[in-house]
């Protein structure tokens, strides 16, 4: 079985993050399950096209992206945020030790983390609407790749103003980076599984394992994905219209 | 089969210490290439170690202590939580560029500040986890802030374990907490490798340095060793160099070999340095262990080295062939020694054989030289010629023993030309005894031979003295008349058949006398047999003395005699006349008075005669008419003389 994850960390972490997890798949599914980390969202969704992928983690928007190209698309489940609910916001991040003149934002440098990636270009772009006079497009921004590294370039003075997810935020308040504002509550990552390469009763062994496991268990694993999970509910993902961003969403930065 | 036995046991003793030998000297070429390959291997390590802390000092000196770093330190020292956050984030910003270029150009994996209470201030490789204590597990950081002194040396962490180097920072005599620069096993392996070529590298960890100390989230960086239970690798999911030697199929058939023939969790908590040379097949590896100490110099982990060496394959391959070449000589050996102990078992027992047959023997053997002189005299030699034994080596056998009747010269003698000659020759000889008593022998004398060139000669004698007497004592009885000493019957015909071919062959004429003695019967009779054999001799004698040497007279039955007489010329009327005077001579000798024992006797004879020449008579013949002329004498009244 393989499980593959991008836009959320560097390889190394993903690896600290995740690792737990699926080694207490592994000891229930009495299985292998080995790790893939992918640079881009674009490359696990070709992967899981091209069935070499069994099971991803995804964030709304290349959830959107990947049930309507790969229809075997199947969301097992959600994680669950820090206060145990199955939503999560976008941030809009700065650090405290840079000084931003909201209305001269049209030389600003703004980190994102990828294309597909649900606080990327899309929300940061909401964000930005009520602090600035600007659009995004109408100022310098780039991807960073992961929301780790958009608070590190913030905090390292390379970008001025970031998108990155809230909880991944807060962890860098400690080295002065500050939310300025955050989105509406967001559906949380969701694990998927490919149905084409696992079979109905793998897929439902998996949920089983996973709802079924012990809070001293979950969390013990990575930060993000320690506060247990919860159903899918697909009404919520329909709700954020993402449609209507998925043609709109430059693919590279514009500086 | 003893003595096989024997041979076996020292040809197995032999090879077991030539073995022994050659596997010690096999092992001492080992022990030293794998001493020289662990000397290499200390030598780079602490020349990289030693590089890395010359370049890790000027970092501190002229990167951590500079103006601005201490500013911002000296502000946090006091500073409420919102306000350190602040200066994190500026301490962060200002040393980001030089970490993220010259610190990671040289390997530096971590750039770590600490408050002087020991709590992580900023982790540049983990930014976002700060705020932990660190003197309950990180010994270095507690010296460096508690004692104020500089430490170095490989330490276990919250994230990962690595070569630190922690210096205390003071700022004009105000303590300002510590700073670590740490490298990670990588950096230290790619110097290395520039120095110590291998195949190889694995970082062995105690899990008292590696996943007891990290945090929960970071244990996946590790992973069981195949060689301990009580060391871990790196995850070959964060290592380079822990994914090639995983990768390589080679490392994890020699870490199965090493777990399974050496007493691999022993020697890795000996914390001292060891090689492991492993042989496969045609292919031969080197596996170092270089211990690595933790900052209280107590064992934390092994750099372990996979190098590939041809030396090992040869000196094994060497070995195999100095064993196998060297028994088999040893095996040659004995066996040569087995097949000379035979052959003198063989000698020895021909010896025995030669020395009894010759101690034994009746026969005299001698041995003599080239020249003819004696070498070997046997006991039955000695006693037949009546020397001791020794007394004649030396000696010219010719001289000593060997006498001529006829006194031929040297040249002449037989057993000289057969010892100069070197040729065989059987045959009557006489010698003579040291008391000059001659001796009848048979000798049979062959030359000596030694690898195929003569030595001399082996004379084998027999005396035949008395087989000599005996025989012609035998022949006498066959050919003599035991009462009268006269030939019998059988010598007769012999010589009357012989003198009958002269006569044909000279043309004279011989004669044939048949003589028997009147009224013998009555004699017996009267007197008895004894008296009747006195004159039998006595009448024979008188018949030899009146008889010449070539003539012969015989006894042929009873009281009968023949004389067979030769040369009696070749005229037939003179033979007759002869011959007729012949008889009247004996008849006249046999009838003189006989002084028989307490008697006197006088007797007569009838003698018939005849010639012979003629090339149609037979011995038969003759005899018949002599017989016939002496019938003719008896009927006509005894005592005449009638010639045929």
């Amino acid at each position: 079985m393989t499980f593959s994850l991008t836009a959320f960390h560097d390889g190394q972490k993903a690896l600290e993050e995740f690792s737990p997890m699926l080694r207490y798949l592994e000891e229930k599914l009495e299985q292998n399950i080995d790790f893939v980390h992918e640079e881009k969202y674009e490359d696990i969704i070709t992967s899981f096209k091209n069935n070499k992928i069994d099971l991803a983690y995804f964030g709304p928007l290349p959830l959107a992206i990947l049930q309507k190209s790969v229809p075997s698309t199947v969301p097992i489940l959600t994680f669950n945020e820090p206060d145990g609910k199955s939503s999560y916001q976008c941030a809009l991040v700065k650090s405290v030790n840079d000084k931003i003149d909201f209305k001269e934002m049209q030389n600003i440098k703004v980190a994102l983390t990828q294309p597909l990636s649900t606080c990327g270009f899309m929300q940061t772009k909401i964000l930005l609407k009520s602090y600035a006079s600007q659009t995004i497009e109408e100022m310098k921004f780039n991807y960073m790749g992961t929301h780790d590294e958009v608070a590190l370039s913030i905090i390292r003075g390379n970008f001025i103003i970031g998108g990155m997810k809230h909880n991944i935020a807060k962890d860098y308040e400690s080295l002065g980076l500050t939310v300025l504002q955050t989105s509406q509550m967001l559906p949380s990552f969701t694990l998927v599984a490919n149905a084409n390469t696992l079979t109905e009763q793998e897929i439902k062994m998996i949920k089983k394992i996973l709802l079924e496991a012990p809070p001293e268990v979950y969390k013990k694993w990575g930060k993000s994905i320690s506060y247990g999970f919860s159903e899918v509910d697909l009404e919520r993902f329909k709700a954020l219209e993402i449609e209507q961003f998925e043609f709109t969403i430059p693919h590279k930065g514009n500086f | 089969m003893r003595r096989i036995l024997a041979l076996f046991v020292f040809a197995i003793l032999a090879c077991l210490i030539l073995l022994n030998y050659t596997k010690t000297q096999m092992q001492n070429g080992k022990d030293s290439l794998l001493m020289r390959q662990n000397q290499i291997l200390e030598t780079s390590y602490k020349a990289v170690t030693q590089m890395y802390k010359v370049s890790i000092e000027n970092y501190f000196k002229y990167v951590i202590l500079q103006k601005d770093v201490l500013a911002i330190l000296h502000e946090a020292k006091d500073a409420n939580e919102e306000k350190k956050a602040s200066l994190r984030g500026s301490l962060y910003r200002l040393l980001y560029p030089i970490y993220s270029d010259d610190f990671q150009k040289i390997g530096i994996r971590q750039l770590h500040f600490h408050t002087t209470q020991g709590e992580s201030f900023l982790r540049f490789h983990k930014p976002s986890e700060n705020g932990d204590p660190l003197f309950d597990i990180r010994p270095s950081i507690k010296i460096a802030n508690t004692e104020k002194k500089f430490v170095s040396g490989f330490e276990g962490g919250r994230i990962y374990p690595g070569f630190r180097y922690v210096f205390p920072i003071i700022d004009k005599g105000e303590h300002l907490g510590s700073v670590e620069i740490s490298l990670p096993y990588e950096s230290i392996e790619s110097e290395l490798s520039k120095l110590f070529t291998c195949k190889n590298h694995i970082l062995l960890m105690k899990k008292s340095v590696a996943t007891d100390l990290v945090f929960d989230n970071h244990k996946d960086f590790f992973m069981p060793s195949s060689l301990s239970d009580t060391f871990v690798i790196e995850n070959p999911k964060i290592s380079k160099i822990t994914k090639k030697a995983i990768d390589s199929p080679f490392v994890e058939k020699i870490n199965t070999l090493i777990k399974k023939e050496y007493p691999i969790e022993k020697l890795l908590l000996g914390g001292n340095n060891f090689s492991i040379p492993i042989v496969d097949g045609e292919n031969g590896y080197i596996v170092n262990f270089h211990p690595i100490y933790d900052t209280s110099h107590k064992l934390a982990a092994y750099t372990v080295t996979y190098a590939a060496t041809d030396e090992l394959a040869s000196m094994q391959k060497s070995y195999i062939i100095e064993s196998l070449v060297g028994c088999f000589i040893v095996f040659l050996f004995s066996y040569g020694i087995y097949l000379y102990l035979k052959q003198n078992e063989k000698i020895l027992f021909e010896k025995l054989q030669f020395e009894t047959i010759v101690s034994t023997t009746v026969n005299g053997v001698l041995l003599l030289n080239t020249e003819g002189n004696i070498t070997f005299m046997n006991l039955a030699a000695c006693n037949i010629l009546g020397y001791k034994i020794g007394e004649t080596e030396g000696q010219s056998s010719h001289e000593l023993i060997h006498t001529h009747d006829s006194s031929p010269s040297n040249e002449d003698c037989q057993i000289l030309k057969s010892i100069k000659l070197q040729s065989s020759y059987m045959g009557e000889e006489v010698f003579k005894h040291k008391n000059d008593k001659k001796i009848t022998v048979l000798i049979n004398i062959n030359p000596f031979i030694q690898n195929g060139k003569s030595i001399g000669s082996v004379m084998i004698f027999r005396d035949i003295t008395q087989e000599k007497k005996n025989q012609d004592m035998i022949e006498h009885l066959a050919y003599y008349d035991s009462l009268t000493e006269l030939p019998n019957r059988k010598l007769l015909l012999d010589r009357l058949t012989t003198a009958l071919y002269n006569s044909r062959r000279s043309l004279e004429f011989g004669g044939l006398l048949f003589i028997d003695l009147d009224n013998f019967k009555a004699l017996n009779d009267d007197k008895g047999h004894d008296m009747g054999d006195k004159l039998l001799q006595e009448v024979a004698l008188r018949l030899k003395e009146q008889l010449r040497a070539c003539d012969t007279v015989a006894r042929f039955g009873g009281d009968e005699f023949v004389v067979l007489l030769t040369q009696l010329g070749s005229d037939e009327e003179k033979a007759k006349e002869e011959l007729y005077k012949i008889a009247q001579k004996l008849l006249l000798s046999i009838t003189e008075a006989y002084h028989l024992p307490k008697f006197y006797y006088t007797c007569t004879a009838s003698i018939g005669g005849t010639l012979f020449l003629d090339e149609d008579t037979t011995v038969d013949n003759i005899l018949k008419n002599a017989d016939t002329a002496m019938y003719e004498v008896k009927k006509g009244g005894k005592n005449e003389i009638k010639i045929l």
